[in-house]
């Protein structure tokens, strides 16, 4: 973790994190306006404005005259949490699977892996799509979908993990004794096959955070007037010339977390390889 | 005889041939068996399939009369398994790295349902000393460790189920040459006060001769000749045997031309010095020539043709 912090690229990517997790948590109490409040005196207006009550719009204002700021803030809340639901998701029932796999080997692993194949043979947003299709266009089903879809990649890391470590010697020492298959998986085996998964917990957030506002800006995740990300961006987007800080704003969010999971996943990477020597 | 091993086979899953083709031998209690043979000649498979871990295809193991493993009937028995432990080569990787050295120690316990809290705490406190390590250094963790003394570990590790049978897997060849002696001489007095067999897999006689009474030597899977240790090195039988002597004690041997064999026949004719027509088309059996002694070969190295040695 220290390894981490001090690359250049991991500290950027931690200290954004930091930021965008101020943000969500403590940025509703920073604006005076409401993420709902509609105001049709005050549409359209520019970032830095103030409006006549001399209430300053760090952001402007949307079509509906609704803070901008005030509504990423509290986007950045939804973000995180479809992150956290989609990558848990992904981890709860992918790691499980891809150990087992990886473990017992033979049928039970190709029948396993099989079906992870079928699930990455869709494209992963067309997958998400028929998902939401299925079970409804909501937030919920939004985070359920992209969770499903991230499950493959825990899968797989996991699988090959276990493929390594099974054959260490001190596993091989334990299985000497007559351990049990429980205790051979969840003590000796998992614990030393967290650190690959942690990296792609932190990468797969990334992904999961774009995915999520992929499908809300295709209309099919976070329903307007929800301040989700890509709902607003999607919204935005019919009057672009008019207000293009309205669009500006939540895509500069989106890239910015993205970019912030990606950067602190490398470096925990870089920090996790012992190759890397530093 | 407290374990016969008699024509054991092993073949892992999609192998071409059987990794051990029938390998046959006995560790009287207390008895120091050295196993040595070149690397792919099967002794570290004999250890494993010992511990049920390799697919047994033939053959059985006894210990103490009662069959435990044969092709049919998987190791099943809680009771062997704490009565045979192992040492492994690689001590930088034989233990969790995430336990502490105490945790590590006392797994085997837990598993044989064995630990007793603090009395199973003391005697692995008691172990640590006895193999000449900090009884402190408990709370610490395998990385912290020197290799000699990670092996000290692995020992105190598998003495703590108070086994009747050890098996040592090459325990010193990863060690610096100063340390492995320490190790040696630790494996001996344990043996000797505990009354403790040991199977001792090695590819270097100059180490085998410090330690063991017995030498089996193997090659290709196949046990080619045993007997006391004093004999088979200063009087090898069979000409593998030969080579190995001359390349661990340094007496250079005439080279031999390599040729090509059709597979049946005995499995060192390539490199044989002693090599005959028959040699190509009969496997030797494994026979008692002296007391004591077998062998397997068609020619065996008599005193009248013994080179150098």
């Amino acid at each position: 973790m220290r390894k981490t912090l001090t690359t250049p690229s991991g500290l950027t990517g931690a200290v954004l994190l930091a930021l965008l997790l101020f943000l969500a948590v403590f940025g509703p109490l920073l604006t005076p306006f409401d993420f709902n409040d509609q105001n049709l005196d005050r549409q359209f207006l520019a970032p830095l404005s103030r409006f006549q009550d001399g209430a300053l719009h760090l952001l402007g204002t949307d079509n509906l005259g609704r803070d901008v700021f005030t509504r990423l803030v509290v986007g950045a809340r939804i973000s995180f949490l479809v992150g956290v639901v989609a990558v848990g998701l992904a981890f709860v029932v992918g790691v499980p699977l891809g150990a087992v796999a990886g473990y017992f080997g033979k049928r039970v692993d190709s029948f396993i892996m099989r079906g992870m194949d079928v699930l990455l043979a869709f494209p992963s947003i067309l997958l998400a799509i028929a998902v939401v299709a299925i079970f409804g266009a909501n937030l919920r089903n939004a985070m359920i979908a992209v969770g499903v879809v991230t499950i493959p990649v825990f899968c797989r890391i996991t699988r090959a993990s276990v493929l390594t470590v099974r054959e260490r010697e001190y596993v091989t020492a334990a299985r000497a004794q007559g351990a049990s298959h429980g205790r051979l998986l969840f003590l000796y085996i998992l614990p030393n096959c967290l650190e690959p998964l942690l990296v792609q917990a932190s990468l797969s957030m990334g992904t999961s955070v774009l995915d999520a506002a992929g499908l809300s800006f295709l209309g099919l995740g976070a329903k307007p007037p929800t301040p989700e990300w890509g709902t607003m961006l999607g919204d935005a987007f019919l009057y672009y010339q008019r207000a293009p800080w309205c669009v500006a704003a939540p895509g500069a969010m989106i890239f910015l977390m993205v970019l912030a999971f990606n950067l602190f996943g490398d470096s925990l990477q870089d920090a996790f390889d012992p190759r890397s020597g530093k | 005889m407290l374990l016969q091993v008699d024509d054991l086979r092993v073949r892992y899953d999609g192998a071409d041939e059987e990794t051990l083709k029938g390998v046959s031998l006995q560790i009287k209690a207390g008895e120091r068996l050295a196993l040595v043979g070149e690397s792919g000649s099967g002794k570290s498979t004999l250890a494993r399939a010992l511990l049920g871990l390799c697919p047994v295809v033939g053959g059985e193991v006894r210990f103490q009369g009662e069959l435990l493993l044969s092709a049919k009937q998987p190791l099943r028995n809680q009771g062997y398994r704490r009565a045979v432990q192992m040492i492994f080569q690689d001590p930088y990787n034989s233990l969790h790295p995430r336990l502490s050295v105490e945790k590590n120690l006392l797994e085997p316990l837990k598993i044989h349902q064995l630990y007793q809290g603090e009395k199973s705490v003391e005697k692995a406190r008691a172990l640590l000393a006895r193999v000449g390590l900090d009884p402190e250094a408990g709370s610490r963790y395998p990385h912290e460790f020197s290799g000699g003394q990670l092996q000290r570990i692995g020992i105190a590790r598998a003495l703590l189920t108070e086994p009747q049978i050890l098996l040592a897997d090459e325990p010193v060849s990863a060690l610096d040459v100063s340390v492995q002696a320490q190790v040696l001489n630790l494996l001996a007095e344990l043996s000797s006060e505990r009354r403790l067999a040991l199977l001792f897999i090695s590819h270097d006689l100059a180490v085998v001769r410090q330690l063991c009474g017995r030498v089996a030597v193997m090659y290709r899977g196949r046990l080619v000749e045993s007997g006391a240790v004093d004999d088979v090195c200063f009087e090898p039988a069979h000409p593998y045997t030969e080579t190995l002597v001359e390349a661990t004690l340094g007496h250079p041997l005439k080279k031999v031309a390599r040729k090509e064999s059709a597979g049946q026949g005995c499995p060192f004719v390539p490199r044989c010095r002693k090599r005959e027509e028959r040699c190509w088309q009969e496997l030797p059996p494994l026979l008692e020539n002296t007391a004591g002694r077998v062998c397997a070969c068609h020619f065996p190295i008599g005193t009248s043709d013994r080179q150098n040695v």
